[in-house]
């Protein structure tokens, strides 16, 4: 009998996108040919644990992550280097009107687009088709408020591209005090001209891990 | 000198941040009559390269002004009780609220970049994550640095006597191809000295020019150390890996 360990490892190879622990349920219900399935979110959870424990120990490139609301393989940062060159890409960033709009309705959802432009003191109609296009915003229904404006709200997608599982794991929105204080206004424009990194330089990975990793 | 590439231009209120931080200037305390002169100073000559969004610009000069007036009038109140509240109050907590945003958009870009270091297989169908327009590499270098050494050329311009007898209109899209075809080195060329004697349509469309062909990824842009002029190269695929400090 497979294990549940296997069962999940196989689906989460295989998928190529995020699977949630309900279509993992379902996979084994009908595989079992019974009415329901005990497997808790617990126990898949674990499953993942024990998986992400066996490739860390065995110094495998691959872990399996949880994003939104489900779970996904993906390599470790150690080669992101040579996929990076494999794949023939440059680095992945959005643009800066698009970041701080992104910003706003992550931390304000859901938010209207007069709020949004206020905020940015300019017009934020391209920058909101942009991150619908992207898939990271999207419509959730229309305010009580005045005038009943669109709101807007960030995806599941944008959860998963940005690797994180809920809006709790988003950072902590800083009060502007904070900011002075820590000299981050002054530093956010004083730096001002900034070099560009060489991507080659920005990290260095050993090709080989600790060795002690490998004893456990 | 420092290569920039240019993204999207920036809102009304970077502009402040901009003076303020230039300026070091209290957050709190804003000079109003002062920031006023010297922002409508740029807004004419926003308006004047037709920058799209100069409209937001102008709404926010008219705010200034009216800042800037109320501040004129006597602070008391009549009843001598309520607390007075300072005309720039409201501004002031508009620019906290942006830096906060702007603060977290860095780092949420941050997150991003963790998250890039990850790879998956079969990315979803649309493989939407990186549209090339939309990248970027630095946008710590503010479109007002460039703007303002146009208008130190602009007023250089300005100084020269005229001989036009026509007056010749120039397009953005002429001035991509004259760019194209005169600045054929990778060695860096002054934006001061290419358009040194030439009238200010002519100075105004390349200075427009410049932005998308750098932005089209095609020129290189660098800025000397005054920010009084910046450089304008080629980009060959080769100084694609060492874009940094020239000098």
């Amino acid at each position: 009998m497979e294990s549940l360990i296997q069962i999940i490892e196989g689906i989460a190879f295989a998928a190529g996108r995020l699977v949630a622990a309900d279509e993992i349920r379902e996979a084994i219900r009908v595989v079992s040919g019974q009415e329901t399935v005990s497997v808790s979110d617990d126990e898949i959870a674990e499953a993942v644990g024990t998986l992400n424990e066996r490739y860390e120990r065995e110094n495998s490139a691959i872990r399996i992550h949880k994003w939104a609301d489900g779970y996904r393989m993906a390599s470790i940062p150690a080669v992101a280097n040579y996929l990076r060159a494999f794949f023939q890409e440059g680095p992945r960033k959005l643009t800066r009107s698009l970041m701080e709009t992104l910003s706003i309705v992550a931390y304000r959802q859901p938010v209207s687009k007069p709020e949004i432009d206020n905020v940015r003191g300019v017009d934020s109609n391209y920058a909101l088709r942009r991150l619908m296009e992207l898939g990271f915003v999207s419509m959730a229904g229309r305010s009580d408020t005045v005038g009943r404006p669109l709101v807007f709200t960030t995806t599941a997608r944008f959860l998963e591209e940005f690797g994180i599982q809920s809006l709790e794991d988003l950072p902590q929105l800083r009060e502007a005090d904070e900011l002075f204080a820590e000299g981050e206004l002054g530093a956010m424009h004083h730096e001002d001209l900034p070099t560009e990194v060489d991507p080659q330089d920005e990290e260095e990975f050993p090709i080989t891990d600790d060795p002690s990793e490998t004893q456990s | 000198m420092y290569e920039v590439r240019l993204s999207d231009f920036e809102g009304p209120l970077d502009l402040l941040l901009f003076f303020i931080q230039r300026d070091e200037l209290d957050i709190y305390d804003i000079p109003i009559a002062r920031i006023t002169d010297e922002y409508l100073s740029y807004v004419r000559l926003l308006e004047n390269i037709d920058l799209d969004g100069a409209g937001e610009f102008i709404y926010m000069a008219a705010l200034l002004i009216s800042i800037k007036a109320r501040m004129l009038l006597p602070r008391s109140s009549p009843d001598g009780e309520d607390e007075i509240v300072d005309p720039r109050k409201e501004l002031v907590d508009r620019l906290l609220e942006y830096v906060r945003f702007k603060d977290a958009a860095d780092r949420l870009g941050l997150v991003l970049d963790s998250r890039s270091q990850l790879y998956t297989r079969n990315e979803p169908d649309d493989e939407v994550v990186e549209p090339a327009e939309d990248l970027e590499v630095s946008y710590d270098v503010s479109v007002f640095h460039l703007v303002a050494a146009l208008r130190r050329v602009l007023e250089r311009a300005e100084a020269e006597p005229e001989h036009l007898v026509r007056v010749t209109d120039y397009s953005v899209e002429e001035q991509r191809e004259w760019l194209k075809e005169n600045i054929t080195s990778d060695e860096p060329v002054s934006f001061a000295e290419v358009v040194s004697n030439r009238s200010k349509r002519f100075i105004i469309a390349t200075f427009l020019a410049i932005l998308e062909v750098v932005r089209d990824g095609s020129f290189r842009l660098l800025l000397g150390p005054l920010n009084e002029d910046f450089y304008l190269a080629r980009k060959s695929v080769a100084d694609s890996d060492d874009l940094n400090v020239e000098n």
